[in-house]
Parts: structure tokens; sequence; C-alpha cells
């Protein structure tokens, strides 16, 4: 048998597995020299600045200005459109989940109740696909959380473009607490009055008691003597040595009373998340100080008596009274909706302009980013975005999005199946 | 008689007959000057609608009104129709009788709960109708109901919208074979058990109007031998299906599976069903578009389980443009406060414009609801439901400022008290706390066969 | 021997030894002196009340063989008619409860079998046994209904147990002499309610209703083919189907339906029932919903209210709640509770003739919340109604009780002072002629002792031991048995921080074990005599443990 026929088909084979291959680009981000200009800029700190430049080099904002020169730089034409600082999400599981009701694919919870060392960013998975379809609408950055528990771990600023964890860590680390609750937790919940109570200064005398633990754990350390291997009071005891923040997670207006009476006399760095009954008790916040991550805003009242428009009233009702407020989601996979989630909080009383602080500045001053993040300027992270109008506003298109410098390929996986779905017809290539 | 027996046999007798006409509230309203958003006519500005015993009566301006009607003075304000919510559970005591996979015969009219807290919220964010649905536990579940925001009643049957066609829940995909194939040990376990589980049932109700039809024939005949066959409700309502009496919404996600269903009702004859949620109905649009009524399908959720993976936010988008009537649902008790701004998705996920987007929560859920002649748009004739917003409904600085049903305002910003509860447990001290909860979804009432399984199943559960 | 002859003394004596000749005394002395002289009793001189806002003085009653026979001034009284002195004492009928449960057990409900489709049960597994008849699950030797009847109850409704929507029949039974066979009615009512076996078909009040429906219709079709077949022995046979058999006479009106309700919108489902299939509704459990008052009546709906009020909110207002609607929330629980109270006198108002149900209801509490629907509205008068006239007609036996009159049944309540008057005691009950004198020490509930048996689940296996709980003077305290952890038997300790309410209990003690202590928590929930709830070792772990209260060995009063 002649054997070139079968080479021939072998390589016409080949040949067409190749063309197979290639079928279709790949857009990856990429860094470079990008010139944005004749835009309205929203600094935040520094008010709209109207047609004017903003120049992203080596990854940071270099200059912002009217007519800066083209150079080599990469132009980009933004008249009539809008720079923003990226949005901050103070609180998320991005990257933790990739299918909710998946057990395989939940990686933001660890068995025991005391488990602060956890560290979220160890379980961020770069190539979620819900981290694509999060950076297109203008969120940029978010704090992704474990949960359950007393002390459920340590949670990790992202920004959502890189390929390793650590190419994703945005620089910030908080260890997060779990206030027990002395509120009923739902219709379901048949405990009586005494009971709830009981078991809530139960679980404030386990939580004492192990801080009494971390603290004896610093204080042997502290003057050199030796500790055992220990790595949940390691972990405590940075936080207090102010090493690392405590966020604790506390809703109910009771508790959020005992919480502050809690850190009352604590020498360390706080910041209340939830806080869904902060519009009960917000002069008490004010006058301890505490600044507050609140969220969702999309959501029901905590109570049946409560306004039907509680949810959406109280981030605006905390920051009037004089709290520095910063707004989360609470999301997994729909953390896009977080400028929904503000102009909710910024129609029902908060303004545009505060709310805009709520996912911008607030977050990176709370989370000690603000030399990078949070605003537009000279010297900060080029993280922003460009859109045709008001981010808060559905009707409103993210044309570009810019990461640490890098320009973010403006697609995702409900964008190409868009493209292939709308029109199901074969047509030829245009 | 004496007076002092007579003045309270009077008030009983008022009492009375108020009670047994039951009748259903109606109202007049005259609001003057708005942006009058009237989804089949387009926008009409500085336009006045004139209410009149609960139906809309005139749309025009500088209308001649008698003096003693309310009026609400809209200038500058958004007039649109009441939101129309296809798929939701609110006002339900019990949302499954999960278990049997075929329960077509259970009647969520049996358990509206119309003390539902959740019925002033959806007021408050505009919406007047919401379709009561039955569970997604079984492949037919219940017949389904649909209801008026009349808040204030405590008589459930108040909040039936009796105009409304009978409509039935169908399910599909992973929650029936969870709840039956793997909690239960019964068919459908797969997306094959589904389909044989929905033919099997169609095809005992055929044979089952032969044997009724057979002894109806005999029963009076003389030396009549046949006995009387066993009635059944289940099988009744599986041929009223079949003969075209009954709507089917169809909880559904995967392409595969709402082909199937298109087919199986091909094979039937059965042209009146709507598929609900259907999170990859954009992929088969052009059936979608050719054989049913529709799809209703949520603004952006995905990902909370593996059949919704694989989804996009421009579903809605998709569908619109492929000629599909598509409506957006909440299936929630938080979602159905804001569809307004759920439908505004559809202007970022596909460019939708504001009669295409204000179209999904207004006259195409009217439409897959059978009801489209009495609502879903402001027109002469239609009935007086009517939500006024501050500024455009699809911006997100949108306020709902007042909720009108039947021409009765239900719901007024202005005069919302803090507790709108309408009942109030005597024996309340501590008030419970809901957080995050949407503790009401399509998988309600199936905890009991899942003990062994974990609480995440039930996290996320549409 | 015809009518008059029952009334000749010397028959009515003859009865008397066929009744004891009845008895396996046979050929025995009364060894401890408990037989009775005879039947007839006369109340001499007293303040009698034959039925609600009726009142005769210086009355003497007459009763024999368990009948009221006569009463009056001036009357005839026979030589061996037993005196009881009623100078000061005032004579009321007896009361009368309804769908209560007390004494009865659960039935046996076959296994479910290998290949159980939960889809398709049988009608016992899923809570469907109209047939069920709750006297073959009554035990008349119960230690509840003595209590029941101390105070004043001398004849119930006693209705089936059974976790689904049809448990079964009821019966009347009077609160009579022990060893006697009690039983008046049977068969009187069919008992419906809006519950489930749970984890089969039907599951919630979805499929309650869905079943109930069919199972109407399919009576109909049964009772048409049952008909046929009578007529036609050449069709095809009818296969027995108790659960229909026990429909049909619901369907044709003979017997009513007793229907559960735990709210005002099951009051609504009910009303949709009859509406679709008419049937005659009693409704027990009432509990709210005075705005469907008129409708009741107009439907002329039987009423049965419970006597089971809510706990009043403020006595258990919770500190420190924060809210800026706090108070006008808890006001709106005050007004509830109000209304709540304030029903019965509402159902009064409207002309309701309704009765009463102790379902649920603690002993303690019965004087208590008919004084508070009293000091709400409801007349005096209206409450001994709702206790005697109303319930002897809403169960179709006002022909021989509810009211004091010749012929009716000696059932019969003495006190000491007019009824719901605060010094009021109960000196004796009457019931089916025979006597129970509780003049001599009344009895205080308050220092009630129970005793418990439990079993809790660690992990080194069963433990089991003894509660043994005792109020007084409105404080609880007790002691528990226990393993020794060391191995040294069984040991007792007292136990702490007693709380117990209608539906839950809990308390703590300590265990040492060498020099070490432990303190252990149970809490947990009651339902009626059992318990079920969690034993916290402190700093261990959490096990269940469940109890059961013993049934306390009763003296006789008889």
């Amino acid at each position: 048998m002649n054997k070139l026929p079968i080479l021939l088909i072998s390589l016409l084979f080949l040949n067409l597995q190749l063309y197979a291959q290639i079928d279709g680009d790949v857009i990856k981000p990429f860094k470079g020299d990008f010139l944005l200009q004749n835009a309205r800029i929203f600094t935040i700190t520094d008010g709209i600045l109207e047609n004017t430049d903003l120049l992203i080099q080596n990854g940071k904002i270099a200059a912002i200005g009217k007519d800066l020169p083209e150079e080599n730089h990469r132009v980009i034409d933004c008249t009539d459109k809008r720079l923003y600082p990226g949005f901050i999400d103070g609180g998320t599981s991005l990257g933790l989940v990739e299918v909710n009701s998946l057990p395989e694919t939940q990686d933001y919870m660890e068995l025991g109740k005391v488990t602060p060392q956890m560290q979220a960013l160890t379980a961020v998975n770069p190539n979620a696909v819900a981290i694509p379809v999060t950076r297109v609408s203008g969120v940029t950055t978010v704090l992704t959380q474990p949960r359950g528990g007393y002390f459920p771990g340590t949670a990790a600023l992202i920004q959502l473009n890189g390929y390793t964890p650590d190419q994703m860590d945005a620089g910030f680390r908080a260890v997060l607490m779990n206030f027990p609750s002395a509120a009923k937790a739902g219709s379901y919940d048949s405990r009586s009055a005494e009971t709830i109570q009981k078991e809530a200064e139960k679980g404030l005398k386990e939580i004492d008691a192990i801080w009494e633990k971390a603290t004896t754990y610093l204080q042997i350390q502290e003057k050199g003597g030796e500790v055992d291997y220990y790595p949940e009071m390691a972990h405590l005891a940075k936080v207090l040595k102010g090493e690392l923040p405590l966020f604790i997670e506390v809703n109910a207006a009771n508790d959020i009373s005992n919480a502050l009476e809690w850190v009352k006399d604590k020498e360390i760095d706080v910041v209340f998340t939830g806080v869904a009954e902060g519009w009960k008790v917000a002069e008490e916040l004010v006058e301890a100080n505490i600044s507050v991550i609140t969220g969702p805003v999309l959501a029901l009242p905590s109570r049946q008596s409560d306004s039907y428009d509680s949810p959406y009233t109280n981030a605006s009702i905390l920051q009037k009274a004089g709290v520095k407020v910063a707004i989360r989601t609470q999301e997994t996979e729909n953390v896009r909706n977080l400028p929904f989630h503000a102009g909710f909080a910024a129609a029902y009383g908060m303004g545009t302009e505060e709310a805009l602080k709520a996912i911008t500045l607030h977050p990176a001053e709370l989370f000690n980013v603000a030399d990078k993040l949070g605003s537009l300027e000279v010297g900060k992270n080029a993280t922003l975005f460009l859109a045709d109008g008001d981010p808060f506003e559905p009707k409103t298109q993210i044309h570009q999005v810019f990461i640490d410098g890098y320009k973010i390929p403006m697609t995702n996986r409900h964008i190409r199946l868009y493209q292939e779905f709308l029109d199901r017809e074969m047509k030829p290539e245009n | 008689m004496n007076r002092k027996i007579l003045f309270p046999v009077i008030i009983l007798t008022l009492i009375n007959f108020t009670n047994q006409a039951q009748d259903i509230k109606k109202g007049d309203v005259f609001i003057q000057n708005a942006h009058v958003l009237t989804i089949t006519d387009g926008v009409k500005e500085n336009t006045d609608v004139w209410v009149r015993n609960g139906i809309i009566h005139k749309i025009g301006s500088q209308l001649r009104v008698p003096n003693d009607i309310v009026v609400i003075d809209a200038r500058g304000k958004f007039l649109m129709p009441g939101i129309i919510d296809a798929h939701s559970h609110v006002a339900l005591e019990a949302i499954n009788e999960a278990s049997s996979p075929i329960t077509a015969e259970v009647k969520m009219g049996d358990v509206i709960d119309p003390f539902d807290i959740g019925i002033y919220r959806a007021l408050a964010g505009g919406t007047t109708i919401s379709h009561a649905m039955h569970g997604s536990a079984n492949a037919i579940g219940g017949q389904n109901i649909t209801l008026k925001h009349r808040y204030g009643t405590f008589n459930p049957d108040d909040l039936v919208m009796k105009e409304a066609p009978r409509t039935i829940k169908f399910a599909l995909g992973e929650n029936p074979t969870r709840v039956h194939g793997r909690g239960k040990n019964l068919q459908p376990r797969s997306r094959m058990g589904v389909e044989a589980v929905i033919r099997n049932g169609f095809e005992e109700a055929i044979q089952y109007k032969q044997t009724w039809e057979a002894w109806n024939k005999a029963k009076n005949q003389k030396n009549n031998r046949q006995v009387p066959p066993t009635f059944s409700s289940r099988l009744e309502t599986l041929l009223d299906i079949l003969e075209g009496e009954i709507i089917i919404h169809c909880h559904s996600y995967r392409a595969d599976e709402i082909y199937m269903l298109i087919q199986v009702c091909k094979d039937y004859g059965v042209d009146k069903i709507v598929f609900s949620h259907v999170n990859e109905g954009f992929k088969v649009a052009p059936e979608l578009a050719n054989n049913t009524m529709g799809a209703s399908v949520f603004s952006d959720w995905w990902a909370y389980k593996f059949e919704v993976y694989y989804s996009t936010a421009y579903n809605a988008a998709i569908l619109t443009k492929n000629g599909v009537i598509t409506s957006i649902n909440s299936d929630s008790a938080e979602l159905i406060r804001h569809l307004y701004h759920e439908a505004a998705k559809t202007q970022r996920y596909g460019g939708l414009s504001d009669e295409e987007a204000l179209a999904l929560i207004t006259i195409n859920p009217a439409r897959q609801l059978g009801i489209d002649q009495w609502v879903g748009s402001i027109e002469e004739g239609k009935q007086g439901d009517l939500v006024l917003f501050d500024k455009h409904p699809l911006s997100i600085y949108a306020i709902p400022e007042m909720t009108w049903v039947d021409g009765i305002k239900y719901f007024d910003r202005k005069e919302d008290k803090t507790d709108q509860r309408l009942k109030v447990d005597p024996e309340e001290t501590l008030e419970p706390m809901f957080l995050h909860a949407d503790h009401v979804n399509c998988m309600s009432n199936v905890d009991f066969f899942f003990t062994g399984f974990g609480r995440n199943l039930f996290e996320h559960n549409h | 021997m015809n009518f008059k002859d029952l009334l000749n003394p010397s028959t009515v004596s003859w009865l008397f030894l066929l009744i004891l000749v009845s008895q396996p005394l046979f050929s025995q002395s009364d060894r401890n002196g408990e037989r009775r002289l005879g039947s007839s009793y006369v109340i001499t001189n007293t303040t009698l009340i034959p039925s609600p806002g009726e009142i005769l003085q210086s009355q003497h009653v007459l009763f024999e063989d368990g009948i009221i026979r006569a009463f009056g001034k001036d009357l005839l009284i026979p030589a061996d008619a037993q005196e009881i002195k009623g100078d000061s004492l005032f004579v009321y009928g007896g009361f009368i409860d309804m769908a209560n449960k007390t004494g009865v057990v659960e039935p046996t409900i076959p296994e479910k079998p290998d290949n159980f489709d939960p889809s398709n049960p049988m009608p016992e597994i899923a809570g469907i046994h109209p047939h069920f008849n709750v006297t073959d699950y009554y035990q008349q030797t119960n230690p509840h209904d003595k209590e029941w009847r101390k105070l004043g109850f001398t004849l119930a409704q006693k209705l089936p147990l059974g976790k689904g929507m049809l448990p079964g029949t009821s019966a009347l039974l009077i609160y009579g002499q022990e060893g006697k066979n009690n039983l008046i009615t049977e068969n009187q009512s069919i008992y419906f309610k809006f519950s489930t076996a749970g984890g089969v078909y039907p599951n919630t009040n979805l499929g309650v209703m869905a079943t109930w429906r069919d199972l109407i219709q399919n009576a109909r079709l049964y009772q048409q083919h049952q008909e046929m077949y009578a007529a036609d022995r050449n069709i095809r046979r009818l296969e027995k189907n108790p659960v229909l058999e026990a429909l049909i006479p619901v369907i044709k009106g003979q017997t009513p339906v007793l229907l559960e309700i735990s709210g005002e919108l099951d009051i609504q489902r009910a009303l949709k029932m009859q509406d679709e299939n008419y049937f005659r509704i009693i409704l027990t459990g009432i509990n709210e919903g005075d705005h469907l008052i008129p409708l009741l009546k107009e439907k002329q709906i039987g009423a049965v209210l419970t006597l089971n009020l809510p706990e009043d909110p403020s006595t258990e207002v919770p500190d420190g709640e924060k809210s800026k609607d706090f108070e006008s929330r808890i006001q709106r629980a005050k007004e509830a509770y109000q209304k709540s109270l304030a029903l019965a006198g509402k159902y009064e108002a409207a002309g309701i003739p309704f009765a009463l149900t102790t379902k649920h209801l603690p002993r303690g509490d019965f004087f208590k919340n008919l004084q508070l629907m009293i000091e709400n509205g409801l007349s005096k008068e209206g409450a001994l109604a709702a206790l005697t006239v109303n319930p002897a007609k809403l169960l179709g036996i006002s022909d021989r009780t509810g009211t004091i009159s010749e012929g009716k049944m000696a059932n019969l309540l003495i006190m000491t002072d007019t009824l719901f008057s605060e010094n009021a005691n109960i000196h004796m009950v009457v019931s089916d002629g025979y006597l129970f004198d509780y003049s001599e020490k009344p009895e205080k509930l308050s220092e009630e002792e129970t005793t418990w048996d439990y079993e809790a689940e660690t992990e080194d296996g069963k433990s089991s031991g003894t509660w043994k709980i005792k109020q007084k003077e409105g404080k609880w305290t007790g002691t528990i048995t226990f393993e020794d952890p060391q191995g040294q038997g069984m040991k007792t300790t007292a136990i702490e921080n007693v709380i117990i309410t209608t539906e839950n209990m809990q308390f703590s003690f300590t265990v040492s074990v060498k020099n070490n202590t432990m303190e252990v928590e149970v809490s947990g929930n009651l339902s009626g005599e059992k318990f079920s709830g969690d034993m916290k070792i402190v700093g261990y772990g959490n096990f269940p443990v469940k109890a059961v209260k013993r049934d306390k060995p009763e003296k006789s009063n008889e």
C-alpha cells in the first residue's frame, strides 16, 4: 500500500485542527499608556472637571488636566462621556463561590466557630465566571469575605483583574466577627425572648473568653515568652496589636448598642458591617465614631412593622447623622448591581454625590487604600471607568474599564451569549 | 322595639349586608397633567386620566369632571399602569404541595393570606397585580391565582381578580427531579422522567375522560350494568388543560427542557403556555416566539444553581428582539418591590427602548395571564390600576408616590404609616427580624423531604 | 315492664340490683365499703340555677338513677333519698366540654411498606381515617378527666387523636362513675382539621382542600354504587371503602363535621368548603376573626371558642428594645390581646349560642380565663350558657342535659357561692347521678407535683432517670436523678432556674465529677405529657433528651 495518501490525509487533518483552534480571538486585558481625552471627570475629592484629559501611565493616574499632550499614548476620545473611579463593594463573596447551590463550589465557610486565620484570598478563583461579569459594570474592587461562626476568617480586598490571587490582591485584610444576636431570627425562630437573650449573652461570653485568651497570648509573646503554635490566637493577636482591623457584623438595633459597649474599651481598629437597623441607633454610632459598611440596600425591611423603605433609607439616615458610610451588596454573582444599590440609597435621601462616595472614597478609606483607590487624583491607581451617563442609571452604558492601568476587555460570558444568540440564523461574516 | 336593642340590630344588619354582598371597593380619581405612559399608545404629555367607579373613564386634557372627585396634581410626574408580576408567591400561606409529581388538583386560591405585609410592600413598589403561584417541586403543580393587591381586606376572596382565566404551574429540571427523584425515589429523577411524567398525566386524563363519557352514556339506560367511576379532580384539571381552559406557566431553565415541553404541548394541541424564569430561553427564542404565549424572566439572576450557570442578563432583550412576548417577574418578596427597576436593567443589558422595557412589566405579563383586556395599559375602559412616579419609572431615582387599584388609592408615600400590618400576634413582644430573607419562594414547603441534605440546598432555590 | 313501673321505687331498687349483679362482685361482700346505699338523692333547701339567668331560692332537687326527678319548694321527699344539705349552696347544671382529647390515645397506624409511595399512601398513613371511632382509643381510667370533673365538667365530646385531616368520629362521654361504661353517643360527628400526617400526600392545606373535594364526590359515587348494588346483584360488586362509607352520613346531612380551626383564614376555608359541598359544620377552636361573626350567624354555623387565651404580651416586654415605634408596636400587641379576650362577648352580643373548648388549656387557667372573658364583655349567664345549654344544643343532647329540669340527666355542679364570684368553691359535682365530693380539701393546683421519666442520648449511650418538679407559691423547685458519671449508681440533686410554660420547660443543675462541676442546662418543648428538647453540658455539647410525665395514681373521691 502506498503510504503517501495516508500521510496527506493526516496532514490535512492536522491542518484542519489547527484552523479550528485559532477560530476566534482571545481578548486579554493589557497595560499601556492611555490618554483619555475630553472627559467629564468625577473626581470625588475635587468635584467635577469638565472637558478634561486624564493620562494613565504605568498603571497610575499620571496627569489630569486640560489638553494634555498626546505624545505616543493610545488616545481614547471621551467626548460627552464621564470618568469615575472604580466602584468598591464593601462586602461580597465574589470569587469564593461559583454556583451557589453546589457545596463543591462554595469556599466561603470553614468548619468551626473560631477560624480567624482562614484566608479568603486563598480561595478566590481568579477565573470565576462572575468576575468579568462584575467588572464591566464599573465595579473594579470588592471585599470578599468568609462567613459563619464567631470569627469566620479574614476578608481580602481584591481587584477584579489578575491571573493569581496575589495579582488580584488590593492590599487590605480584615478579620471578621459575627456579633451574637439577641434578635429573633425570623418567624421560624420559636425561642422565647428570654432564651434568645441568654443565648446571645452566652455567645458573647464565649467570644470574651477567646478574646481574653488572645490577649494573654499576645502578652506572653510581647514579654518574649514561648507560646505553642496556635494560629487562631496568633491571628487574633494581630487585631489586638492593631495590625489588622476587626469588622463586626451586627444588624439589630440592640445588638449594635451592645457591640458598641463591647468595643468601647478595646483599643482596636473597628468597622461595623451590615447595620441593618442602624437608622434606630445612628446617634450612638456617631458618638462612638464608628464607621459602617451597610447593605444590601435592595433588601426587605428587617421587621414586618418597619417602614417599607427602611432598607432604602438606612444608609442615608446614617450618613446624615454623621456616620462614615460605605455600601455593600452582600452578593456573589450579582455584585454588578452595586451602582443600583447606591442609586436607591441616593434616591431615598442620600443624594448622588454622597452615594458615590459610599462606593468609592469611603470604602477606600475604611480599607486603608485611599492613597491608591477611591478617587481620581494624580498618583492614584488607574482603576477607573468610562460611562456615557450617570452610572447609577440602568440606561447608562459603561464603555471602558481600567484596573490598575489595565484596559479591561468589555466582554464576558453574558455578553458573548448575547452576541451569539441575538440572531440565531447563520450569516456570512461581515 | 326598644331603642337600645334596635341600634345594634341595625348595625348588625348592615355588617351582614356588606359581608354578604362582598362588593369589591371601586373608586373615582382624577389625575391631572401627568406624563402618561400608556404603554399601548405612546407617552401622552400633560394629560389627565379620569377613573370612574374603578374604570378608566376618560383620557385627555381639560376634561370636565364632577366637583367632588379627588384631584391629583401630577404635573411633572409620570403615570403608568399598575405593574403586573407574572410570577410571585406573595399572599400565600403555603406554596408547594410537594408530595406528588403531579398535583394539578390543588388550588392556590385555597391558601390566600390577605395579611401578608408583602402585598403592601408590593404596592409601595407600584405592583398592583401578582400571579400567586404554586411552587416548583412538581412536574405539574397546582392551580395558581391572579391577585389584585387590594390590601386592607380580611377576606382572602377580595384579593382575587375574578376576571382572570385559570392558570397552572408546571416545573421542569432540577427542582422536580430533586424533590421526587432524589428525595422520594419517585420519577422523575431526570429530565427524561419529567417528560414521561407529564405525558403519562395527559394520557391518564384522556382515559379518564373516556371512562366518564362511557358512564354518562350508560347510566340512564335500562339494564345498565356499568358502575360509577372514581372522581379525580387531578385528572379533571389535566383535561381542562388539554381542552385549552387553563394557561400553563412553566418553571423552566434550560433550553432543552423548554424545547421538550413545546414539543409535548404540540403533540396534545396545547397552545396556552408561558415559560417562567426560562434563563436559557434566549437559546430557543424563535421556538418560543412561534409556539408559546411567551417567556417571563428574571432581569439578571443567574448562577444560584447549576441549571442557571449558562445564563445571560441579556435574556429579556434577546427574547424581545426575537418577537417573544416577554415579561420580567419577581418570584421574590423583595424584587416585587422594584420591578420597574428590574425592567430598566434591560436598557443596560441589550438596550431596550423605554416602551419595550415598560411593556415587560405591564401589557406583556397581562397578556401572559390572559388579562390584557382589563389591565396592563392606560386605556379607556380598562381597570383603574395606576401608579404615579415622581420621575420616569425606568430611572434609578424614580420613587413610586401613589398606587391605585380599581381607582382606590392603596398606597401614598406621603400618608405612609410605619406599621402597616393588618394583624398582630396578641402574644408578640419580641418581633422577629428577617435579615436578607426571601423566605417565600418556589421551593417553600419542601424542606421536609430533605432533612438529610444540609441547608445549603435551600439558600438559593428558585 | 312499662314506663310507670320504672318510677316505682321498688322497681328502681330492683334495677339497681341488676346493675350490681352485672358487676364482677358476684357472691362477694363489699370488702372496702365502697357501695352506695342507693341511687336516690335530694339536695335540700338550696339555690338553684336551672338554666342561665334563672334563679330559684329554697329548692329541693330530687334525682334518682342518674335522672332529675323533680325540683321545687314543696317536694315530697322519698324515704330512700339521701339528703345533701343545700343551704348556702348553689346548684348549676354540670359543664359540658367540647372538642376534648384527654384520655384518648393515638391509634395504631399501619407500617409503611418497603416500596412505599408517599404520593399515593393508604388513607390511614395519610391521616385520613374518618372511620376510626374514638371510643376504641379512649381510656376511661385516665387521670385527666377526673381533674376536669373537679372543675365542674360532667360530660365531654371526645375527639380521636391522629396527625392528619380526618382522625375519626367523636363520641360523647360522661365523667361519671369509674367502672361503668360512660358512653352516651358514638359516631357523634366527623372530626376534621387542617393538618396533615407529614411527608405524604396531602402534605399542606393545598392538598387537604383538594382531598376533601375528591372525598365528597367519591362518597356520592360510592353511595350511588351502593344503591345500585342493593337493587341489582348482577353488577360489579362494591369494593368496601370504610373511608367513603364514613362520609356518607356527612353528605346526607345526618352527621355534622366538627371542624377544628386555628385562625380566621381557616374559618374562611371552612366556609368555602361548605359553599362548594354543603354539610353541617361546627367550628371549634375559634380564637379570632370577630368580623366574621355576622357571616357565621347567617350561615348558622355552630361555634366553639377556645378557652386557651393568649398570654398577656405586657407581662414579658423585653427591656431596652430600640425602636422609635417600639411603644406603638407593643400597644398593637396589647390591643390584639384585648380583642382576643373580648371575642366571647362579641359572640354573645351577636346572639350566637357558642360553646367553649378546653383543648390545649392548662386546667389552672380555666376559671381565670373565664373570668377574663367576663371582664371583657361576656355576661356571667353567657359564660354559663357556653358551658351548659349551648354545647348541649350543638351536640344534639338538649333533651338529656344542659339544663336542670325533670327527666334530664343528673349532671350538677354544686358551688359554695355564685359561679364566677371570687370566693366560690366547688362543693360537689354530680355526674350521671353519682356524687363527687370536693368539699373537704379544695384542690390546690399550685402544689401539684409531677414526675417525669427522661432519657438522654449522650456520646456514651443512653442515660435515664426522673425529674420531680413541684410548684409552691408560684415558684418551681425540684430534683433530678441521674447515673453517676463515676459509676456510683443513681444520684439525686436539686434543679434550679425552673421555667415552665404551656409549651416550654427549662431548668439547670450541676453535676460534680471529682473536683470539677459540670453545668447542665435542659430546655425544650412540652406537648401534653411529653417533653422533647436538649441537654446542654456546658463546654461539652448538646444532647437530645426526651421525657414523659408519669400518670399520677389518683385517690378516689367516690
